[in-house]
């Protein structure tokens, strides 16, 4: 985007107005770059444009995407900037940690402090370019990577009444565990171990502030504000914060995703994992797999199948979660068919659980730093 | 021979500081300033373009464009031009209201700012009647199976640009009795009635830069187009005026064939077209590691239409490409699908290869596929052959066209899987089922079986040895079923591809020119483009070394004032042929030793007059000197000659300068192949289907290495691109609807540095092949060439010997392998 050149798109707003020129090669399409000025400011500036024509902008890299790639529905007129708003931080609190909304993700990869399987999420997002200009928040609730979405399609979140990749070519970014209406997996790699963590997140709204679990936050295909989504933000309202409790005593954690090729690309499958041992038995554990169901997938199965257990896990022990975690699968037969995830989701289970206790174990990558 | 400059490991890339310094011009660089004009004076284009793979375009309004003052092209504007252009295979006009593949234009539009664009392209409405659609060759051939042209869905034959040779379409080639050859067999892999299908994908090259073109007509203007013939794009010719008739900025790798194309088209005289070839970016994957873009000689189309656009419009045009257009609209590597049967000797001697080989040409292509063909009958010695091409038209894509090894590496995929299966099924190290079968071992087998005509020298059996043994070959492999090792859920695989491809001919029509100025400078006028291969450096060390000079400053202009060289521009520079088909270092490689000879010639009585010896005397040039042959110590250095350059001398402009032409080919009959081997060592994970190649040894039959970082990047840069054929790369077409969703960078996966090896080390096998200057071959393309077939049968050792018969091997067929071998207990224990 080039700033300060050429006219204004739009009615002039009265704020610093930054209007992005269509360039021949980067093929931006004009929009109103709108600053605000606290989080009330810009609920009000949301409020004030529309759904139709406004979103929230901090890094970009998600929504300037859905410009360059001209989706009809995503293609806001007045993008609200908060990246300038006091939400980029990590700060301890209360033997937990709280994050601020734009911070960077590759503040999160590269903070030694937060949890291990926070850390490696972060590290493995997008490119360590990606990484360095989008934020906690925007991965999170970021669109999803559904090539028909992005390419246009009229399906469901394009206003049509069909899910292409149900039908279609289901083989990178449709879940294997079942859907309605939409079938594209959540996107993200923060969210599924924001869920492992247990982590909550504050919204605020124009009528006030709300504190709501990653569950509640992500709960998996609805309507808001008439359009298809994963999660329940609405376009006017703005998550700030997300808060990591204090881990239990002898909480251990780890992270893997599986992706195409060796970076860039959304997850075919991760495994966010978090063990709560008590001397050397796992008296409870978060299972989040990422990248394979319209939500960050929880695999109660798998978490029910290793309370109890002893660590070091024995191969066993980590064979029997891998394969519990994807209890319940529903890949998809029609079209190209994606069963092939289920493998790969239980796969990442097992190299998060053996990547705990024995961190060096053989890997095609090198292994994410954390 | 002692060489100074040749093969020096020292001498580094020309055109790298001009490109990372961002003085190089790019097309995307010229702006009205650029051209002396005021900024109203330049449109710039864009497309309206389809989404469907098959349509009629109905109704076109373009009155709201036009009343905003947008200037529109459609298929009306073209209809008194109606005739192909060079390559492009089916008939059509470069906009059609006929839409055949997802993406193609049906109008064009021009503003005049980049802003406007896209506001006069949504001012264009389109009503199209879609229609069926077929993306499979075979059901293309099917009775009901929609017809893409009135003649059904085989394409007729087709030019290669890179040799002026017609194709056929239909292609079919036996000798000996295949078909009793395979009923006898002991080993047979496939059979008569049962032949092992393979397939590979549609892939795009995916450059980094995308092409661009700036169009503007001045002086008189056609008036009266029709159809005519598309003038010989080796025609000598002469330098047009400036400033008259069209000139074109092009990111082409073949000016003068661009040049010729458009005379034709707009039915002018060659020479009032003048086509500058600006600079190509020439970075890949890897970098700088002389990755060239091939599909830049196969653009025709939109320099057509940004020509037509500035010829309606009367201003300048520039048109570049959106992303999504540029993956669009260039050309492809087509997809294939083979249907073969191998059989052999229960020793190990191949005794039959029969099959079938189907291109998907795409929409508007010829045949394409002899490329494919022709690797089938050079790679093994085989008493019995019986293969068949047949070129399809489908609505998958725009239309194969020139590629890097363009059918090469499909045809080198299908025969090494084969080869594998047969090795396998034999119980035999593939490896001595090679040795024991590849053609060319010998200097009487050295010849194409199809013609007869013999190869100009070939050692391809030696590089594949010498690579064998490089990799460790006999160590790392521990028979069939076995993987290399494991570590963990970690397989190591080990595999490779035997290579022997038809690159690398000397093009006759290439012309250079050197001059060597007073001051010492040496200047090279070759309108070749530098397009990222190192022909910048390889050409001038073949003149230095033919000059006597021990480095390339001479043509360094800032230490030299006036040295340099001048590329591409069919106004000012020499028609040097195309850059493509690996053919640089042999076409201007010869020229530029011819006028080195040229010019020494001319140059010669000054020196021995200087020297004090006959006229006559044959002259050395040699570490920086001149000297009469046998007196070394009395020289004269290469400045001082350059100092004779006078006009007191007899040198008017203070220069001599010597022309050189490779005018044809000889000896004739001679069929120009490179050989070799690609071994590498894969990692796959069993438990995530991840896959890495770990690392790559790549022997190579190069003749005489010329540029040495420059060789060894193209093994590098090659290699990393043919990564992303064997594991990632496809065009995604929706099969219900057709139409694409991968015309992006995100999605048309291109291997990343993360999936590059650790170590791609070249071997070279030197000797003096007697067609190449100094003996050199050319490469390039056979860099890639293979690359997918070397880890497909690595993937395949990794997993036990699973028979991988795709590229590219996606996570899901190798979750497919794991599950298929663990359910008949052939998947190697984890340890």
């Amino acid at each position: 985007m080039d700033e300060g050149q050429g006219h204004a798109a739009g009615p002039t707003v009265g704020e610093k107005n930054i209007v992005g020129r269509r360039k021949m090669r980067t093929e931006v399409s004009k929009f109103a770059l709108i600053q605000a000025t606290s989080v009330g400011d810009a609920i009000a500036k949301l409020s004030s444009y529309g759904v139709d024509n406004s979103a929230v902008i901090s890094g970009g890299t998600d929504v300037i995407s859905r410009n360059k790639e001209r989706i009809a529905t995503m293609m806001p007129q007045y993008l609200i900037d908060i990246s300038g708003l006091p939400l980029n931080y990590i700060t301890p609190s209360s033997g937990g940690f709280k994050i601020g909304a734009t911070t960077p993700v590759i503040d999160v990869a590269n903070n030694t402090s937060v949890p291990a399987v926070l850390s490696q999420a972060a590290n493995a997002v997008a490119t360590p370019q990606i990484q360095s200009m989008g934020t906690v928040a925007g991965d999170v609730l970021q669109e999803v990577w559904c090539e028909y979405v992005r390419n246009d399609f009229p399906c469901w979140r394009n206003g049509g009444n069909v899910c292409y990749g149900a039908i279609g070519d289901n083989r990178y970014y449709h879940s294997i565990f079942g859907g309605r209406l939409c079938y594209a997996n959540h996107a993200g790699d923060l969210a599924p171990a924001l869920t492992a963590l247990n982590a909550t997140a504050t919204i605020q709204s124009q009528t006030g502030t709300s504190t709501v679990s990653m569950e509640d936050l992500i709960p998996g295909i609805n309507v808001i504000s008439g359009r298809v989504k994963e999660n329940i933000v609405a376009w006017n309202e703005i998550l700030t914060e997300f808060q990591i409790p204090a881990p239990a005593s002898g909480s251990v954690s780890a992270f893997y995703k599986v992706r195409d090729r060796g970076t860039w690309d959304f997850a075919l499958a991760s495994a966010s994992v978090v063990l709560n041992v008590s001397g050397s038995t796992i008296s409870s554990a978060r299972v989040v797999l990422g990248g394979v169901d319209v939500k960050p997938h929880i695999a109660t199965s798998a978490q029910s199948y290793l309370a109890g257990k002893s660590v070091p896990l024995s191969e066993a022990d980590i064979a029997g979660a891998a394969a519990a975690a994807v209890d319940g699968a529903q890949p998809l037969t029609t079209g190209t068919g994606n069963s092939y995830r289920v493998t790969i989701a239980s796969g990442a289970v097992s190299k998060a659980l053996r990547s705990i206790y024995t961190p060096n174990q053989p890997t095609v990558y090198a292994p994410l730093s954390s | 021979m002692s060489l100074a400059v040749v093969g020096n490991p020292n001498i580094t890339r020309r055109d790298i500081p001009s490109k990372v310094t961002g003085q190089l011009v790019f097309t995307y660089d010229i702006n009205p300033a650029t051209l002396g004009l005021a900024n109203d004076q330049m449109l710039y284009m864009g497309m309206v373009r389809c989404p469907y793979p098959n349509a009629i375009v109905k109704k076109i309004d373009t009155s709201a464009a036009e009343a905003a003052g947008y200037v529109v092209l459609t298929e009306a504007d073209f209809a008194e031009y109606n005739l192909m252009y060079v390559g492009s295979g089916q008939p059509h006009a470069p906009i059609s209201n006929t839409v055949l593949y997802p993406g193609q234009v049906v109008a064009a539009v021009a503003a005049p700012t980049t802003d406007e664009v896209e506001d006069a392209i949504s001012l264009i409405t389109v009503e199209y009647d879609v229609q069926p659609f077929v993306l499979d060759v075979q059901d293309a051939l099917a009775p009901n199976a929609p017809q893409l042209f009135p003649a059904g869905n085989l394409p007729p034959g087709a030019v290669n640009p890179e040799n002026g040779m017609f194709t056929a379409a239909t292609l079919r080639i036996a000798w000996g009795d295949a078909d009793s050859a395979i009923a006898s067999a002991d080993v047979v892999v496939g059979g008569l009635n049962s032949p092992i299908e393979l397939n590979t994908a549609v892939i795009q090259q995916a450059e980094m830069e995308p092409w661009c073109d700036v169009a503007m007509w001045s002086g008189s203007l056609p008036t009266v187009p029709g159809p005519t013939t598309p003038t010989s794009p080796e025609s000598t010719t002469p330098s047009a005026p400036m400033g008259t008739g069209l000139t074109v900025y092009d990111t082409t790798e073949a000016p003068f064939l661009g040049q010729a194309t458009l005379a034709g088209y707009f039915n002018i005289p060659l020479n009032s077209v003048r086509v500058i070839g600006s600079g190509i970016q020439g970075v890949g994957a890897s970098g700088f590691a002389g990755m060239t873009m091939g599909n830049k000689l196969g653009n025709a189309e939109h320099v057509i239409i940004t020509a037509m656009m500035a010829l309606k419009s009367g201003a300048a045009v520039k048109y570049g490409p959106t992303r999504n257009d540029h993956l669009a609209i260039t050309s492809q590597r087509f997809s294939e699908r083979a249907y073969l049967t191998f059989a052999a000797t229960s020793s190990g001697m191949l005794t039959a290869i029969k099959g079938v080989v189907y291109e998907n040409s795409g929409a508007w292509a010829g045949a394409n596929g002899s490329d494919t063909i022709s690797d089938i009958l050079n790679m093994y010695n085989v008493a019995n052959m019986d293969i068949s091409l047949i070129p399809v038209n489908t609505n998958t894509h725009h239309y194969s066209g020139a590629f890097r090894n363009v059918g090469e590496s499909q045809g080198h995929f299908f025969l090494e899987r084969m080869a594998d299966m047969t090795a396998q099924k034999l119980n035999m190290d593939p490896a001595q089922f090679r040795l024991m079968n590849l053609h060319g071992a010998t200097v009487d087998t050295q010849f194409d079986p199809q013609s007869g005509y013999r190869y100009s020298g070939y050692e391809g059996y030696q590089a594949f040895q010498a690579a064998m043994n490089q990799f460790g070959w006999s160590s790392l492999w521990k028979g069939w079923g076995k993987p290399s090792s494991t570590n963990g859920s970690v397989y190591y695989g080990v595999g490779f591809s035997a290579h022997n491809g038809q690159k690398g001919l000397p093009i006759p029509g290439s012309n250079v020119k050197i001059t060597v100025l007073s001051n010492g400078g040496v200047f090279i006028n070759s309108g070749r483009t530098e397009n990222g291969a190192g022909s910048d450096t390889a050409i001038p060390i073949m003149g230095a070394e033919s000059l006597g000079l021990t480095s390339l400053d001479n043509f360094n202009p800032a230490m030299y004032p006036g040295a340099g060289y001048l590329h591409a521009d069919t106004a000012l520079t020499t028609n040097d042929s195309i850059q493509g088909g690996s053919t640089s270092t042999r076409s201007s490689g010869i020229s530029i030793v011819l006028a080195c000879e040229a010019l020494k010639e001319q140059w010669a009585p000054a020196i021995a007059a200087a020297l004090g010896v006959p006229a006559n005397t044959t002259l050395i040039f040699a570490n920086n000197t001149i000297y009469p042959e046998g007196n070394p110590s009395n020289f004269k250095t290469f400045t001082e000659a350059a100092a004779l350059l006078t006009p007191a001398n007899g040198f008017e402009l203070g220069s001599v300068t010597g022309s050189g032409s490779l005018l044809f080919n000889t000896p004739a009959n001679t069929t120009y192949r490179v050989g070799g081997g690609k071994f590498v060592m894969v990692a796959v994970d069993v438990e995530t289907a991840e896959v890495r190649v770990i690392s790559a040894v790549v022997g190579m039959d190069i003749g005489r290495v010329i540029f040495a970082k420059g060789a060894e990047s193209q093994v590098q840069g090659g290699f990393t691109q043919g990564i992303g054929e064997g594991l990632f790369e496809e065009f995604w077409n929706d099969p219900t609807t057709g139409r694409n969703t991968n015309y992006n960078f995100h999605d048309f996966r291109m291997a990343t540095q993360m999936d590059a090896p650790d170590s791609i080390t070249p071997v070279w096998v030197e000797y003096v092949d007697p067609v190449g200057p100094f003996g050199a071959k050319g490469i390039g393309e056979n860099c890639s060439m293979c690359v997918s077939a070397a880890i497909a049968n690595a993937v395949s050792n990794a997993l036990g010997n699973y028979p991988f018969t795709t590229t590219p091997i996606t996570k899901a067929d190798i979750v497919t392998a794991i599950q298929w071998m663990k359910d008949k207990g052939m998947l190697p224990a984890q340890p």
